[in-house]
C-alpha cells in the first residue's frame, strides 16, 4: 500500500508540472499586465519603464517561467506584484479561512446528508423519501449567490441575528463564538450544494447495498435490523460515499470563490480573482499550484481511506 | 441495459427495439416529479424556440422609464435601463437554454470520443486519456473556467467553449467504464470471433450501453452549467448586457435595497433559473430511475 | 444515531474543531469594545454613557501595499494619508492648509518656495521630522532605480527632467537648516500648482529609518508593508489582509492629539455596505471613487435615521476615447456629431439618478478654469446623422467600443450609448473585458471607442492624457497647438493669463474632440449623525481626521 501510494505521489509530479505550465503560459500570454493596471497621475514614462523592469515583466515567457521554476526549487514561490509581499505570506494567511469554510460545509453537509440518504433509502417511497429527494434536488439547483443575499437579507438585515460578513467583528476580541457566528451562512451557503449530491448519492449506493445478497443473509441469520443497515450496509456504501468525498472537496473549493464574495470572507477565492483581475502572476501561480497539490492530496486520502475501508482493494 | 439481438439478423437489417423506449418511458412516468420537469422544460424550450414571437418587446430596446414596477405595459416591471423585464427574461431563456445544452453536447462529444478510445484501446492510450482526465479533474473547475474566461475576455461563446471543454472527464470515465465491463463480454467476443470490425462492434454494441449513464449525465450537466452561466454572471464574467441571460440580470440586481424594494427585478430570473434548473434535475433524476435495470418500479 | 458512525463522528468532530481553531489563531486579538457597540451600565443613574471613540470607515478594495511613494492610487493613498503627512493639504473650502510645513514663502517671481516645517513635527519613533526628511524623499523619487509612481508629480522642480527623474541629488530641492527646505522650480509656475504637486501631494518619508536602504531594495521592504514610523495623526497597529487596517491615536500629533481612539479602515463589497451602515457596523464611507453608494442603494440610504447622506460634485470624470490612427475619425464633424449622437443627460438622469453632471470639457464643475463658454450639446439624433452625412460617413462601418468591466453603471452606460448611436444610424458593437485587456487593447490601438475614467489633482495640467505621445494619450490625439498650449499653461503662473490659455484649449477641443466627454458622477457617501468634524469633500475625507469628534 505504501508503496502504491508513493508510486501515486510520484506519477502526480509530472501532472502538477504541467498543470504549472499550462497555467503559466495561459496566465502570462492573455492581453495586460500588472503595469497596465497602473493609471496613476502621478505616473511618469520612466516611472512606467522602471515599474516594468523591476517586476521582471522585461524577459522573454521562457525566462520567466525558469526563473519561477528555479524559485519553486529553492522553496520561494516569489514576490506578489500588486502588493509587494512574499507570495508564500499572502497565500498562508488566505488558507487558513478558506480551510475552515471548506471542511466545515463539508462536514455539515456530510452530517446532514448521510443520515437522511440512509433514512430515505431505507423507508423507499415514503414521505421522508420523496421529501429528502425534493430537498436533495433543490439543494443543488439553487444559485449559491442568490441563497447568500437572501441569507443576508433576512438574518442580518430583517432578523439582525448574524453579520452581514466578515469572518471576526472588527475591533472586537475575536474567540469561537465570534467565529462561529460569522461561520454559519457560509458554510450552508457552500454545504448546501454538497448536501444535496451527497444525499443522493448516498442514498441510491445504499439501495443497490441493501439489494445484495449478504444483507439478505445477514437478515436471516437475526441480526438486528438497525445493526443490518448500519453496519453491514453502510460500510459497504461507504466506499462509493468516499470516492466522491475528493469531488465534493474539489466542488467546494471552486465554489468557495463565491461564498468568499459574498460574505467578504478572506480566503484563497478571493485572493485568486483579485489575483487575476489585477494580472499579479506569482500569486496565480502559487495559488493554483496550491490547489493543485490539495487536490492531489485529497485524492490520494480518499484513496487510502478507499483501500481501508473496502477489504477486497488491494493496492499492493 | 443489454440489448442483445433476438436473432441472427438478415444483411444490413438490425431489428428496432421499439419496446425498449416505450418500456423506458412507462418506466419514467411513474416518477410525477420527472413528468412535471419534463413539461416544464419543454415549455421552456418552446419559449426559447420562439422567443421573438411570445416577448411583447424588443428585449435591448431601451425605455423612458427606468426600473418601473410592474404594470399593465410591462407585465414584470423595467430594468435600470427601462428594458422590459419580461422580453428579457423570454430572451435569456434562450441564451442560458443554448449555453446549458451547448457546452453540455461539445462535451458529451469529446467525452464518449477519449473514453471510447481508452475504453477499447486500453494500454497506453487508457493511461494517457485517464491521466489527462485526472489534470481536468484537478481543477476547481469555476477556478479554472474563472482565470480563462477573466483572460480571454467574457462572451457567450467563451462561456460555451470553457465550459465545453471542462466537462468531458465524466463522460469519459462513464464511456470507458462501461467499455472496460463489456468488453470482456461473451457477445463482444463472439461478434470479434465472427469478423465484425472494431468500429461497428462500438457503435452498434458498446455505445448504447453507454448511452444511458451518459444520457443521465448528460441532463445533470446541463443543469451544472446553467448554473455556472449563472454564476460566471455574478462575477462579471459571463453572457454580457445588452444580450440578456437570466444570470446576468440576477446581477444587475446585487444590492440589498433592490432585494428588499424591486423585486420585479431579481424573483422572475433568479425563480426562473432555480426551476429550470430544478426541472431538469428532475428529469435527470427520473431518466436515471427509468433507466436503471436493476431498480423496480 | 447509532454506533456505525461512532468512530467516524469522532474524527468528524475533531476534525471540524481543528479545521475552526486553525482559521481562528489568525485573527482573535486586540481591544476591548467591538466597533459600534454601547458598553452596558449596571445602575439606572443618568450617568452620560462613555463615548465610542472608535471610528469605523468603509471602502470597497484592499490597498496594495502602504509604501507613500508606490501605492496604488486611489485605496492606497487612502490607508496611507491616516497616517503619513505631507507638506501641506487641501481642505474642503479649497484652501491650502498647514500640515509638516507651518508656514511657506512664495518668491516674486514665482519660482521659489520654502517651506518652514513645524518645529513639533515628530516621526511616530519620537525623531523628529527634520528639512532631510524632505529632501530624502523628493531624491528618492527622482533617483532612477526607485521604483515609484510619484515621478510625474515632482517634475516641476528643477533638476529633474520630464519624468521627474535626476541623476544625482536634485538641483532645486535643498534643506537651509533643519527645519526649512526650499524648492526652485524650473521655470514660473502658478504656485497653486506647485502647492499642490510638490506640497499636497508627496507624502515625506523617514529618512533615519529608510536611508540606509538602497532604492532597488525599497520595493519589497517590510516597511511597506507595516509602515509604523509615519507622521500622521494615526499610527499603524495592523492589516488584517483584505479585511480592515488598524490604526491608533498618535498622542504627540504636533497639529493637536486625535479625539479618536482607533481608526479601523474596514473592506467590504460595496452592496453590504448598505446593511453595515444600517446597523452602525460603519460610521462613513470613504468618499469620492474608493467608497461611494452604489446608486441603487441611494434611496435607501438617504432614508437611513443615523446616516446623513453626502453628496458632492468630484475632480472625476468618464469617458469616450477615439482611436485617432483610425482615418474615418479624422474628421473633426464625425467626432462632434457623437457629442449630439448620445444622450448624455439621459445616463445622468437615469442611470445616475441626477445625481452628475455632463461635461463639454475634461474640468467638472469644481474646477475654477471651465470654460463656461462652451454650449451644452444636447442630444440630437437628426443633428448626428446630418454631421456625419456631411464627413462622408460610411454607415454601414461598425464600430467596436471596448468597456472595462467592473463600474455597473459605466457598463449600463455603454448600452445606452450603443442604442444612442443605433438610433442614428451608426453600428456599434460592445466588447467587454477587464481592465488590464483594455489598457493593453488601447496601448496596441486595436479598437475604435473605449470608455474611461480620469480623476486627476485640481491642477488644471492634463498634458499627462491629452498631449502627443502623453503616457495616458492612448487614442494618440496630436495636434502641434494643443501640444504648445498645454506646455504653455503649465509653466504659466498668473491666474488670468493661465485661464486664457486653458479656455482657448477647451475651445479647441470642443470643435477638434479629443474625447467625447460623457458625465461626471457625484460623489455619494454617507456619514453617521454621532460623529462631529467631518469634514468630508471633492478634496478628501481625511484631511482634518485629527479634529474629528463623536457625540456618543
Amino acid at each position: 500500500m505504501f508503496s502504491y501510494l508513493m508510486r501515486r505521489i510520484l506519477i502526480a509530479l509530472p501532472v502538477l508540472l504541467g498543470v504549472t505550465i499550462i497555467n503559466f503560459y495561459i496566465v502570462n500570454l492573455a492581453p495586460g499586465d500588472a503595469v497596465d493596471l497602473m493609471i496613476n497621475p502621478g505616473m511618469s514614462a520612466a516611472d512606467f519603464a522602471r515599474q516594468r523592469e523591476a517586476l521582471g515583466l522585461n524577459d522573454p515567457i521562457h525566462v520567466r517561467y525558469a526563473k519561477w521554476v528555479g524559485n519553486l526549487m529553492q522553496g520561494n514561490l516569489g514576490t506578489s506584484f500588486s502588493t509587494q509581499k512574499p507570495v508564500a505570506a499572502r497565500i498562508g494567511e488566505r488558507v487558513g479561512p478558506t480551510l475552515t469554510l471548506t471542511v466545515t460545509a463539508l462536514v455539515l453537509a456530510y452530517l446532514i446528508a448521510i443520515p437522511i440518504g440512509v433514512i430515505s433509502a431505507t423507508r423507499q417511497y415514503s414521505w421522508i423519501d420523496y421529501g429528502s429527494t425534493i430537498f436533495g434536488l433543490v439543494g443543488i439547483s439553487v444559485p449559491s449567490f442568490f441563497l447568500g443575499l437572501g441569507m443576508i437579507y433576512i438574518f442580518s438585515l430583517k432578523l439582525d441575528l448574524l453579520p452581514t460578513g466578515g469572518m471576526l467583528t472588527i475591533g472586537g476580541k475575536g474567540g469561537f463564538m465570534d467565529h462561529l457566528i460569522h461561520l454559519i451562512m457560509p458554510a450552508i451557503v457552500l454545504g448546501l450544494n454538497s448536501v444535496g449530491s451527497v444525499m443522493r448519492y448516498t442514498r441510491s449506493s445504499m439501495l443497490e447495498v441493501l439489494r445484495m445478497d449478504y444483507m439478505r443473509t445477514a437478515r436471516a441469520k437475526g441480526v438486528a435490523e438497525r445493526l443490518v443497515v448500519y453496519k453491514h450496509g453502510l460500510r459497504n456504501a461507504a466506499i462509493p460515499i468516499v470516492t466522491i468525498l475528493s469531488f465534493q472537496m474539489t466542488g467546494l473549493i471552486g465554489g468557495a470563490i463565491i461564498t468568499e464574495q459574498i460574505f467578504q470572507w478572506p480566503g484563497m477565492g478571493q485572493l485568486v480573482i483579485e489575483a487575476i483581475s489585477q494580472r499579479d502572476y506569482p500569486v496565480i501561480m502559487g495559488a493554483n499550484l496550491l490547489v493543485a497539490v490539495l487536490v492531489v492530496l485529497f485524492n490520494l486520502l480518499s484513496d487510502a481511506v478507499y483501500a481501508v475501508v473496502d477489504p477486497r482493494i488491494s493496492y499492493s | 441495459m443489454i440489448a442483445l439481438p433476438k436473432q441472427v439478423p438478415p444483411k444490413g437489417k438490425e431489428p428496432e427495439s421499439h419496446s425498449y423506449f416505450v418500456y423506458v418511458f412507462r418506466r419514467f412516468r411513474r416518477h410525477k416529479m420527472a413528468v412535471f420537469g419534463l413539461i416544464v422544460v419543454t415549455l421552456l424550450v418552446l419559449v426559447a424556440v420562439f422567443a421573438p414571437w411570445v416577448a411583447p418587446f424588443d428585449p435591448n430596446e431601451i425605455g423612458v422609464d427606468f426600473q418601473a414596477p410592474p404594470s399593465g405595459t410591462h407585465w414584470l416591471g423595467t430594468d435600470a435601463l427601462g428594458r422590459d423585464v419580461l422580453s428579457r427574461l423570454i430572451f435569456g431563456t434562450r441564451i442560458s437554454l443554448s449555453v446549458g445544452v451547448v457546452s453540455v453536447s461539445i462535451y458529451v462529444v469529446i467525452g464518449i470520443l477519449l473514453g471510447a478510445a481508452a475504453g477499447y484501446h486500453g494500454g497506453w492510450v487508457d493511461t494517457a486519456i485517464m491521466r489527462l482526465s485526472d489534470v481536468f479533474m484537478s481543477f476547481p473547475s469555476l477556478m479554472l473556467i474563472l482565470v480563462v474566461v477573466s483572460l480571454i475576455g467574457p462572451s457567450i461563446f467563451n462561456v460555451m467553449m470553457v465550459l465545453g471543454l471542462l466537462g468531458w472527464p465524466q463522460i469519459a470515465r462513464i464511456v470507458r467504464g462501461q467499455f472496460l465491463t463489456l468488453r470482456g463480454l461473451d457477445f463482444v467476443q463472439a461478434g470479434r470471433a465472427m469478423g465484425a470490425r472494431d468500429v461497428r462492434l462500438i457503435v452498434r454494441h458498446l455505445l448504447p450501453n453507454a448511452f444511458s449513464p451518459v444520457l443521465v449525465a448528460a441532463t445533470f450537466g446541463t443543469a451544472v452549467a446553467i448554473l455556472s452561466e449563472a454564476a460566471l454572471s455574478f462575477l462579471g464574467l459571463g453572457v454580457q448586457p445588452p444580450t440578456a441571460s437570466w444570470g446576468n440580470m440576477l446581477t444587475d440586481a446585487q444590492s440589498l435595497s433592490i432585494l428588499e424594494s424591486m423585486p420585479w427585478l431579481w424573483v422572475p430570473a433568479g425563480g426562473l433559473i432555480f426551476l429550470a434548473v430544478l426541472c431538469i434535475n428532475f428529469v435527470g433524476d427520473g431518466l436515471r430511475d427509468a433507466l436503471d435495470p436493476r431498480l423496480k418500479l | 444515531m447509532s454506533k456505525r458512525s461512532g468512530m467516524v463522528t469522532k474524527v468528524l468532530s475533531v476534525v471540524t474543531a481543528m479545521a475552526i481553531l486553525a482559521g481562528c489563531s489568525g485573527g482573535s486579538k486586540s481591544g476591548d469594545k467591538p466597533a459600534g457597540e454601547q458598553p452596558q451600565t449596571q445602575n439606572p443613574a443618568p450617568a452620560p454613557a462613555k463615548k465610542n471613540l472608535d471610528v469605523t470607515i468603509a471602502m470597497w478594495s484592499p490597498p496594495n501595499n502602504f509604501s507613500p511613494i508606490n501605492t496604488d492610487s486611489s485605496y492606497g493613498y487612502f490607508a496611507v494619508e491616516a497616517m503619513f503627512d505631507t507638506l501641506v493639504k487641501v481642505n474642503d473650502k479649497i484652501d491650502f492648509v498647514p500640515k509638516l510645513a507651518e508656514k511657506w514663502d512664495v518668491s516674486k517671481d514665482f519660482t521659489t518656495f520654502t517651506f518652514h516645517l513645524n518645529p513639533k513635527a515628530k516621526w511616530h519613533d519620537g525623531k523628529p521630522v527634520t528639512a532631510k526628511d524632505v529632501v530624502y524623499t523628493f531624491n528618492l523619487i527622482a533617483n532612477k532605480e526607485t521604483v515609484t509612481n510619484r515621478g510625474a508629480t515632482i517634475n516641476l522642480i528643477k533638476g529633474t527632467d520630464a519624468g521627474g527623474k535626476a541623476d544625482g541629488p536634485v538641483e532645486g530641492v535643498k534643506a537651509l537648516d533643519e527645519k526649512t527646505v526650499q524648492f526652485v522650480a524650473k521655470k514660473a509656475v502658478d504656485p497653486l500648482a506647485f502647492l499642490e504637486k510638490v506640497g499636497a501631494n508627496i507624502y515625506i518619508l523617514p529618512e533615519h529609518v529608510l536611508g540606509a536602504v538602497a532604492p532597488k531594495d525599497l520595493t519589497t521592504h517590510a516597511f511597506f508593508q507595516e509602515p509604523k514610523v509615519g507622521s500622521g495623526p494615526f499610527k499603524f497597529v495592523k492589516y488584517a489582509s483584505g479585511q480592515y487596517i488598524e490604526y491608533a491615536r498618535n498622542e504627540e500629533y504636533y497639529l493637536g492629539a486625535p479625539k479618536l481612539e482607533r481608526l479601523f479602515i474596514r473592506i467590504m463589497q460595496a452592496n453590504t455596505a448598505v446593511a453595515a451602515l444600517e446597523k452602525g457596523e460603519v460610521d462613513m464611507t470613504a468618499g469620492a471613487g474608493i467608497g461611494e453608494i452604489p446608486i441603487q442603494d441611494w434611496d435607501k440610504v438617504q432614508t437611513l435615521s443615523n446616516m446623513n447622506a453626502l453628496t458632492f460634485v468630484t475632480k472625476g470624470y468618464q469617458y469616450m476615447d477615439f482611436n485617432h490612427t483610425r482615418d474615418y475619425f479624422k474628421d473633426p464633424k464625425v467626432r462632434q456629431a457623437f457629442f449630439y449622437g448620445i444622450n448624455r443627460k439621459l445616463i445622468v438622469d437615469n442611470l445616475l439618478k441626477g445625481t452628475g453632471v455632463v461635461l463639454e470639457s475634461p474640468y467638472t464643475p469644481i474646477y475654477k478654469y471651465v470654460n463656461t463658454n462652451l454650449k451644452p450639446r444636447g442630444f440630437d439624433a437628426n443633428q448626428a446623422k446630418k454631421l456625419l452625412t456631411e464627413a462622408g460617413w460610411d454607415f454601414n462601418r461598425e464600430l467596436a467600443l471596448i468597456v472595462p468591466i467592473g463600474n455597473k453603471v459605466r457598463e449600463q452606460s455603454a448600452d445606452i450609448i450603443m442604442a444612442n448611436l443605433q438610433q442614428v444610424g451608426v453600428k456599434v458593437k460592445i466588447e467587454k473585458m477587464d481592465f488590464p485587456t483594455l489598457q493593453a487593447r488601447r496601448g496596441k490601438g486595436d479598437y475604435d471607442m473605449s470608455l474611461i475614467g480620469w480623476s486627476d489633482i485640481l491642477d488644471p495640467d492634463v498634458s499627462s492624457q491629452y498631449r502627443t505621445d502623453a503616457v495616458y494619450n492612448n487614442g494618440k490625439y496630436s495636434r502641434p497647438k494643443v501640444d504648445e498650449l498645454l506646455d504653455q499653461g503649465a509653466t504659466t503662473a498668473e491666474f488670468q493669463a493661465r485661464k486664457k490659455i486653458y479656455d482657448e484649449l477647451q475651445e479647441i477641443w470642443y470643435n477638434d474632440p479629443n474625447v467625447v466627454y460623457l458625465y461626471s458622477p457625484n460623489a455619494l457617501t454617507a456619514v453617521s449623525k454621532r460623529m462631529e468634524n467631518v469634514k468630508m469633500s471633492a478634496m478628501g475625507l481625511l484631511w482634518n481626521i485629527h479634529e474629528w469628534d463623536v457625540k456618543q
